[in-house]
């Protein structure tokens, strides 16, 4: 093996990659990317076993092979390399790179030893916006659940239908799910749990714009965007039945400004986990108190319907749920006190966040 | 109970080598005289006079177990408080062994919280017989005349309104007074002015000085410390090098310093955790008999929890195999709880875990269940989304603990537990 590459693009593919490699395996050649050079390509694989992620880059040939060094390492001379060019070169279980100045020498290990990428080739969704894609996708991931006693709540539900791809995630404590409406795909309605920590890389792909494809094999989902594709293992088991928890009357409504309420729970939050909101005329106070500590009180303008309430919330949820509205303004609706409340936005009600208040 | 340990020194370090308060303090400490005895003896005459020991135990004739508070009498016969029932049997047997009572013990200190509160709003409830006051705003400044007289007048109404005696320490700090009621017990009243410290405690060796455990204690002989005086005369940075922080705290305390505040520690916080226990005569190894007597155990336990208003998230589960000490596992919930579902699955799960591991060698002759981690109910308490989709437990929960105030505990029961034994109704909560 033997070819020359930018340096930055070797950077920035083996940076996107190295989110696959676990720090804690115990199986050694998992610490490896496997860099199989064939055409004008590289190819960088890792993976943790629950996750595959492969990249593409561009080089100059002047001999094809396979070889897998440590990521991290190889890595970190990437990015500390002064030169825009690298060259590599396979010689005797050694790989050396270098640029004008500086020469590494790197063990590698046994490419026999690195698993295969399995194989993925049924379309689920052909083309969806990947900028899109990224949106819902940070919209409802947070609200995975990061309790392992529970493994299905560790993963967002994916549920696709002829022209809509639905996602769902829960921790028991809050509900997100984001609807996203005329797409184009052929095929019958799936469904599918992906674990939310893997579907959060998708959105760091999103400065390369473009468009992502969903593609499914055997207990295994891969997404595919540009040069990068990833393959993650899908959650075994049947997401709980959600649909019946969002509430469909509300006897008590606010609607108020996205930002005045995100700074009201920010500021308030800082006494107390807890936040009280109080609604009364046209305002709603939001308060906070800690024993020992102190307390916090904010009131701020809103266009409040039905009877007067006190509700409490644990503020980091009301805020995941607040600051993933895609709209300026928003609804918080509601019934009791001890029954869940919706948030969404005020004209589209393709996102909705469902949040179980605390009993005080 | 009472052992002011390194925990608390530790917890207060900061505190402690805070900036020194600017005016002179006056504290006092309050310790009940062998507490649970003589509360004891007080509601029941035939206990006076006789020695009298009240045991941690879940055995009904107090066979197993600790010595929570031994009487005076019982003292002189060598009983001490963490002593085996048993070992203070063959010191004494003719004493009289009788069960704690610790509701009744808690109810007697929340009447002692409020006594003290009318003397300074500035109490610290440190454990269940032992209360710090400070009466710095209620004294003149050097005035330690006015501050017996307080003392003193505290004293006789704890004698008037709870029939019960106790030893004060008055002194500069909590360290001070913790250690002036120490000296003369029961019933005593001690002074210890901040220029005294020195003279009276120099000569007594180091580990009547609090905070200083047994092991601390072969820590300190290791450098040659062996009185009160070795420690204040020896250099912080020696301390420091040896013990680290800890070093300076030492240090301090051996000059009878001690800059930590009287915290506002509520009665309340006492409560520490929840629990039941059963002795199975002749022992089992039947799963199904085991774990049914836990789930009788849980619904005991739970209910005490909601009747006192507590939720608690670590279920322990206690073990005793044979004629062999007993053990406990426990795990923590993610969420607090007061229902009976969720403490005793887990209770079930670490039984079946450590029956599947092989390693009891005969049959299970004592089985509890405990919970800890407590929190008060109004704390708050996050709901979740499967407890709204399906609140039948709490419902059911509800409207048993209705039917149990009403007509009285065991009044309904699972029809597992029926014709085994009834547990609801063999521990009746007391009021």
């Amino acid at each position: 093996m033997k070819l020359t590459c930018m340096r930055e693009d070797l950077n920035n593919s083996l940076q996107m990659v190295q989110r696959a490699v676990s720090s804690k395996s115990i199986i050694p050649v998992l610490s490896g990317v496997y860099m199989e050079v064939s055409g004008e390509e590289i190819n960088l694989h890792t993976t943790d076993l629950e996750v595959y992620m492969k990249e593409t880059l561009p080089c100059k040939t002047e001999e094809e092979g396979k070889v897998v060094v440590n990521t991290r390492l190889l890595l970190d001379i990437a990015r500390n390399l002064q030169g825009d060019l690298v060259r590599m070169e396979y010689l005797e279980n050694q790989l050396q790179i270098e640029d004008e100045r500086s020469k590494f020498s790197l063990r590698t290990m046994a490419v026999e030893d690195f698993p295969k990428m399995p194989e993925g080739k049924r379309a689920v969704v052909e083309e969806l916006d990947l900028e899109l894609m990224s949106t819902a996708v940070n919209q409802v991931a947070k609200a995975a659940s990061k309790d392992d006693k529970r493994p299905v709540l560790q993963g967002v539900n994916i549920s696709l239908t002829e022209d809509s791809l639905n996602m769902v995630a829960t921790d028991s404590y809050r509900l997100a799910v984001r609807e996203v409406k005329g797409m184009s795909r052929s095929g019958e309605s799936k469904e599918m749990i992906i674990p939310a920590r893997a579907l959060q890389e998708i959105p760091k792909w999103a400065s390369k714009g473009g468009k992502i494809g969903i593609f499914e094999g055997e207990g295994q989902v891969r997404f595919e965007t540009g040069n990068t594709v990833m393959m993650v293992r899908e959650i075994e088991g049947k997401f709980p039945n959600w649909s019946q928890l969002i509430p469909t009357q509300h006897t008590i409504k606010v609607k108020v400004k996205k930002n005045d309420i995100i700074g009201a729970i920010k500021r308030t939050s800082l006494v107390g986990t807890a936040v009280k909101m109080e609604t009364k005329g046209d305002t709603i106070l939001m308060k906070s108190e800690m024993a020992d500590v102190g307390s916090a009180e904010e009131e701020l303008e809103a266009e409040c319907e039905g009877e007067e309430i006190k509700i409490v919330f644990n503020s980091e949820f009301l805020l995941d749920g607040i600051s993933n509205v895609g709209e300026e303004e928003i609804w918080i609706l509601m019934n009791e006190p001890e029954k869940p409340a919706l948030i969404r936005g005020v004209d589209m009600d393709d996102y909705r966040y469902v949040i179980m208040p605390i009993r005080q | 109970m009472g052992n002011f340990s390194m925990r608390c020194l530790q917890k207060a370090s900061d505190q402690m080598l805070a900036s020194p308060p600017r005016a002179e303090r006056c504290v006092l400490h309050l310790d009940m005289d062998a507490y649970f005895a003589a509360v004891e003896q007080r509601d029941l005459p035939i206990y006076r006079g006789i020695p009298l020991v009240v045991c941690h135990t879940s055995s009904d004739f107090c066979i197993h177990g600790v010595v929570a508070t031994a009487s005076y009498e019982a003292r002189h016969w060598g009983i001490k408080a963490g002593m085996s029932v048993w070992e203070a049997r063959s010191l004494c047997p003719h004493a009289h062994f009788i069960h704690a009572n610790i509701p009744k013990y808690l109810y007697n200190t929340r009447r002692l919280v409020r006594l003290c509160e009318s003397y300074t709003p500035k109490i610290e409830v440190f454990s269940i017989d032992e209360v710090f006051l400070d009466l710095t705003s209620q004294v003149k400044p050097g005035d330690w005349k006015q501050a017996l007289q307080i003392a003193r007048h505290l004293k006789e109404k704890i004698r008037e309104e709870l029939g019960l005696t106790a030893s004060v320490g008055l002194g500069p700090n909590k360290l001070v007074a913790k250690m002036a009621s120490e000296l003369q017990k029961p019933d005593g009243l001690t002074l210890v002015r901040p220029e005294e410290f020195s003279a009276i405690f120099s000569p007594m060796p180091v580990n009547k000085l609090v905070g200083v455990g047994p092991r601390m204690l072969l820590r300190l002989r290791s450098l040659g410390i062996e009185r009160i005086g070795d420690l204040a005369s020896t250099p912080v940075k020696v301390l420091e090098r040896r013990f680290g922080i800890l070093g300076k705290i030492l240090r301090l305390a051996a000059e009878g310093k001690d800059y930590s505040p009287v915290g506002e520690g509520r009665a309340e916080d006492l409560v520490k955790s929840f629990g039941h226990s059963l002795s199975l005569r002749g022992g089992s190894d039947d799963l199904d008999l085991l774990s049914n007597t836990l789930l009788g155990l849980t619904d005991a336990v739970t209910r005490r929890m909601r009747r006192e208003g507590y939720l608690g998230r670590t279920v322990n589960l206690r073990l005793r195999v044979g004629y062999s000490r007993g053990y406990a596992r426990s795990i923590t919930l993610k969420e607090y709880t007061c229902l009976p579902r969720p403490i005793f699955e887990n209770a079930r799960s670490l039984l079946e875990r450590e029956a599947s591991l092989g390693v009891w060698e005969d049959k299970i002759t004592t089985i509890g269940v405990s919970v800890s981690q407590l929190k008060r109910a109004e704390e708050g308490r996050q709901l979740s989304i499967w407890e709204y989709l399906d609140p039948r437990e709490e419902k059911l929960t509800r409207v048993l603990d209705d039917l149990y105030n009403k007509y009285g505990e065991g009044v309904v029961t699972r029809a597992s537990l029926l014709g085994s034994f009834s547990l609801s109704g063999m521990n009746p909560v007391l009021p």
